[in-house]
Order: C-alpha cells, then structure tokens, then sequence
C-alpha cells in the first residue's frame, strides 16, 4: 500500500517561518526543486524561497498529501507540478488549488511536443530540462526574482545541463552497439533514447491495485535471456518483486540502481546534475563488461 | 503550539486561515451526517456486514469506470446497486443466511474489481487510489454541491421512510401487515446506504467510509434508545471525529481521513469500554418508538 509521503522542505521550517512576506515557489519533486533553485543561484533566494512537495524517495505516481502540505500549496505564490500525469493522485488537489486562485505551472505543457507516450519522466533527458529554463526562469522573474540574476544563473545553468549531456553522450558512445542494450524499469525511457541505449524489456511498477501479471514477468524473462541481457536499471528507491524474480532467473544479471524520480541521497547524488553523471556512470560501467 | 497553550491558534485558526480546512469541514460533517442516518438503521438492523460489503463491493464499479473511461461515482454506484440487488436476490431465492450470500458476493466483487484492473492499462490506477483514500484536500466547492445533495437525498429518504425503517427494523412480520412491503422498504435503505458511502468518498476514502457507517452510530446505540437520538448522538460523535482529526491531521501530519476514522473508532471503544464497567440504567437496546 501506498506509504504516505512526509513533508519535506529544502529550507529548514524556520526559514520559511522567518520569510512570511517572500514569495514561495512549491514545487513537486526533488529534483525539479533542485532545477528551480539552480535558477535562483544563492542570490535570488532572499527574494523568492522554494520548498518541494514529494520526499526525495517518494513515488510520485502515488504519493498523497498531507493536511499541512495543502496549507503550504494554499499559500504559495506559485506551484510547479511535472505534470503528464506525474502527480495524477493530486489531481484533485491540484485543481482545487488552481480554483483558489494560486498559479500552476505545468512544466509538461511546456515542452508537449518533447512528451512521448504521455510518459512523465522526461526530467531524465537533460536535453529537454534545458528547454524549460527559459518557461521557469520568467515566471521566477514575475514573482520577484531579481532579472539580472536569474538571466545569468539560468545561462549558467543550461550551459551545465548541456555540458552533463555532452558527457554522458560521449561515455556511452564509447560502447559498442551491441553493448547497449538492456533492460528497465519504468519511468527510463527518456533517458535511454536520448543516449541511444537499446530497451529490450521493461520492468513495469508494481502498483497499489494490482501486481503485473506473471505472463508480463514470465515474457520478460525469456527476452532477457534470448538476447543475452544482463544489464538490469532498477529503481534505486523502490524495489520490487519482479526484480527479485528477474535476478533469480536471468544468469549473471548486473543490477544497476538508477535514480529515476528523485535525488539520491548521498552528496554525490543530491543534485540532478549529479543523478545523471551517477546514472550514467553505473550504467556505462555494467554495460561495459 | 499545543491545544491547551495557544487554543484559538490550534484550534480555530486553521479554519479561518485556510478555505481548504473549511471546505475539508464541511465534506466530513457532511459524509458524517449521510453516513449516521443510515448507518443507525445498519446497525440497529445487525446488516454491519453488508455495509462493508457495500462499501467495498463498489471497487468493481470503479474499476470499469477507470478503465473504460467514465465517471467513477456513477460506476461505484451501479456496482453498489448491483451489489444490493444480488444480495436481495440470493436472499429471496435460497435457503442461505444473508451474511453467507453477502460474503460470497463481497469477496466475487472484490476479486472481479483486481481482474478488471489487471486486464485494463497501467493508467487507471491514480485516480482509483484518490477513490479509496480520498481526496480531502482536494474538495472543490463543485464537489460541495454534489456531496451536499447526496446527503439531503439519505436525510429526506430516512424521514419519509422512517415509520417502514423502524418497523423493518423491528418487526419485520408485524410490517407486512402493516402494508408497509418490508422487501422494498429494504431495497430502499439499501440504495440509501449505497448513496451515502459514495458520497462520502471524497471525504473519507473507499477503505475507511465504513468506519463512519458503523462506529458513531453503534456508539449511539450504546447510549441511546431511541433512534433518532442514537442519529443525533451518531452525527455529534462523527462530528467531533472529524473536527479533531482534521486538527491532528493539520499540526501532526498524520492522514486526515484515517484519523478521522480511528477516531470514530476511539470514541465508540471509550463509550463501550465505560459502560461495561460502569454499572448502566435502564436497557442498552433500543426500544421501539
């Protein structure tokens, strides 16, 4: 069943006490908190304050909100939700939200054209972060952010997104093509096109209401196993059952722990910057042997 | 802050603060109200079973809305009618007890409900999961509306039909005499029933509405005897269950509806609790009226 997800804040709770007149910014995820206040750099956050919504390790597919967490989106003066159906569970709150008269930027509906299959995760492209720089930035901006600022921290910003890309394209150009190929769990889509990684079978969730069927894990298994794969990305948060029978059954399978809908929780995962360098480095080192 | 140093700021404020609190409020005391008047005949009648069987045999319905793609109150309440016309049916035509047919039927809907979602896409699922749940940040002044008609409809439906209900609930035999048609006057409390626990989904979820159809007013029947004061005694208990749950919920972060729910279980188990120590006047079974 569904864990519910606790409050967090990025800024400790005396912060936001201490900053009742600063227009806050909540935001759903982690790892959309940490882009929006790439945005801010230091600076800016006098002005504008940014706390997230879901726990770094909470599934955002079914994550449900707590009563204080409603009173922190009541009185933001704007929420930014992934959208895509990323939060469908709050819907509802979200609307009732909107209805209140609180602005909602929907990051999806910003890129439409970059969703694939109203798949959500698309945060795991760097490439398509960047293009909702500029989207963010200026709403930044409308609530007070100083424009000069944020106009270099967002330049700033979007060089490094382009420079995480670059990289990781490179290591994975390194691999043979035969060498890039693997199996997923959901939600890593985004990430393997935009590094030319071949899916071969697809881990789905586990969900609330009911398990994948034994046929589905069955089918991915004897894929796994025609093909040679021996590469698995599982969630580094939430471990399921299919992944167990997977490891069972699929000889010298290599787990590889990816971090696919929140930061990680080390210092050299707690940026999503960082969440990309690790997946990629992980990835590339399985993949390699 | 604590209820006792600061009580305007525990107590109060939140709902002069917030218009989600208010709007939170009134779903409960309003599912409490729905839920009390029917729930008084479910108990005094000794149906508790079918109750749950109501409550959770709408799953079904839910889950065909969800997958086919229509709205999921108007699926809960075919299935919860379905579920009432099939226990009707099984007690009409065979020997079994009741509580034997409504079990049967009870876990078949449940396991049609897995089936049918099993079968149907990945997408369903969030939307059914702020259905069994509940979604009381998220009450919207349409969704008010709708609750609120509900609600009139099991009050008004109980006030007309309460000289069948209490000769049903008390002398099946001597209502037929009366022409009083106690099959349809079953019926009848059975689509109540079905009203009120889908009405109250919003405010309380799927999985614990049955929690307000039985505790507050068992907790009325243990004081009360007649029955409107057992729905009086049944409507201020869940009251305070919902006020003072919304109240831990807020400043404890704990999950609203379900404390909303222990609590109603807390109160009957005091009530319970204290009348099988303390010595009791007069008869803890209601009389007829």
């Amino acid at each position: 069943m569904t864990i519910l997800a606790a409050l967090v804040t990025i800024g400790c709770s005396s912060a936001t006490a201490a900053s009742e007149s600063k227009p806050t910014v909540v935001v759903s995820t982690s790892i959309w908190a940490d882009i929006v206040e790439n945005l801010l750099c230091e600076q800016a956050h006098d002005e504008v304050a940014v706390t997230v919504l879901f726990d770094t390790n909470a599934d955002p597919h079914t994550a449900e909100l707590q009563l204080s967490d409603r009173a922190r989106l009541a009185d933001a003066s704007l929420v930014v939700i992934n959208g895509a159906g990323l939060e469908s569970t709050l819907s509802d709150t979200i609307d009732a939200v909107e209805a209140d008269g609180v602005p909602v930027l929907n990051l999806a509906s910003t890129i439409s054209d970059r969703v694939i299959d109203n798949d959500p995760h698309f945060w795991l492209d760097p490439s398509i972060v960047a293009e909702t720089i500029v989207p963010l930035s200026d709403r930044l901006i409308e609530l007070g952010a100083d424009n000069a600022t944020v106009t270099s921290c967002a330049e700033e910003y979007r060089r490094s997104l382009e420079a995480v890309d670059t990289k990781s394209t490179k290591q994975f150009a390194n691999l043979a093509p035969s060498q890039r190929r693997l199996a997923v769990v959901h939600g890593f889509g985004y990430f393997a096109s935009r590094y030319d990684l071949e899916i071969v079978a697809t881990v789905e969730p586990e969900t609330d209401q009911a398990s994948p069927s034994p046929a589905a894990l069955a089918a991915t298994i004897e894929v796994m196993n025609n093909e040679g794969i021996t590469v698995l990305a599982t969630d580094a948060y939430h471990h399921s059952d299919d992944v167990n029978a997977i490891k069972a059954a699929v000889d010298g399978l290599v787990e590889v722990p990816v971090y696919t809908s929140g930061l990680g929780p080390s210092d050299d995962t707690d940026t999503y910057i960082e969440v990309i360098e690790q997946n990629t480095l992980g990835l590339v080192a399985a993949l390699a042997q | 802050m604590n209820p006792v140093s600061d009580p305007y700021g525990w107590w109060i404020e939140p709902f002069v603060e917030h218009a989600f609190m208010r709007s939170a409020l009134v779903a409960g005391l309003l599912a409490v109200l729905a839920t009390s008047v029917v729930g008084t005949w479910v108990v005094l009648r000794g149906m508790t079973l079918l109750g749950d069987a109501l409550a959770h045999g709408v799953l079904p319905g839910l889950a065909l809305a969800a997958v086919v793609g229509f709205n999921l109150s108007v699926g809960a309440a075919l299935a919860a009618l379905a579920m009432a016309a099939g226990v009707s049916l099984i007690r009409s035509s065979s020997p079994l007890p009741e509580d034997t047919a409504t079990g049967v039927l009870f876990v078949g809907f449940l396991a049609l409900a897995v089936v049918i979602m099993s079968a149907g896409s990945t997408a369903y699922s969030t939307e059914l999961t702020s259905f069994l749940f509940g979604s009381i940040t998220g009450v919207t002044n349409a969704d008010l509306v709708r609750q609120a008609i509900a609600t009139s409809v099991t009050v008004i439906g109980t006030t007309i039909g309460y000289r069948a209900f209490l000769a049903l609930t008390f002398d099946e035999t001597n209502a037929a005499m009366l022409g009083l048609r106690p099959r349809l006057t079953h019926g009848v409390l059975l689509v109540l029933i079905a009203v009120a626990i889908v009405s109250s989904f919003e405010a309380v979820g799927n999985l614990l509405v049955f929690a307000f159809l039985v505790a507050p007013p068992a907790a009325g029947a243990l004081v009360a005897s007649r029955v409107p004061t057992i729905m009086g005694v049944s409507v201020a208990l869940g009251g305070v269950a919902v006020v003072l749950g919304l109240l831990i919920g807020l400043h404890f972060d704990t999950a609203p509806s379900a404390t909303m729910a222990l609590l109603a279980v807390f109160e009957f188990a005091v009530i319970a609790a204290f009348q099988a120590v303390a010595p009791h006047s007069g008869s803890p079974r209601p009389s007829l009226r």
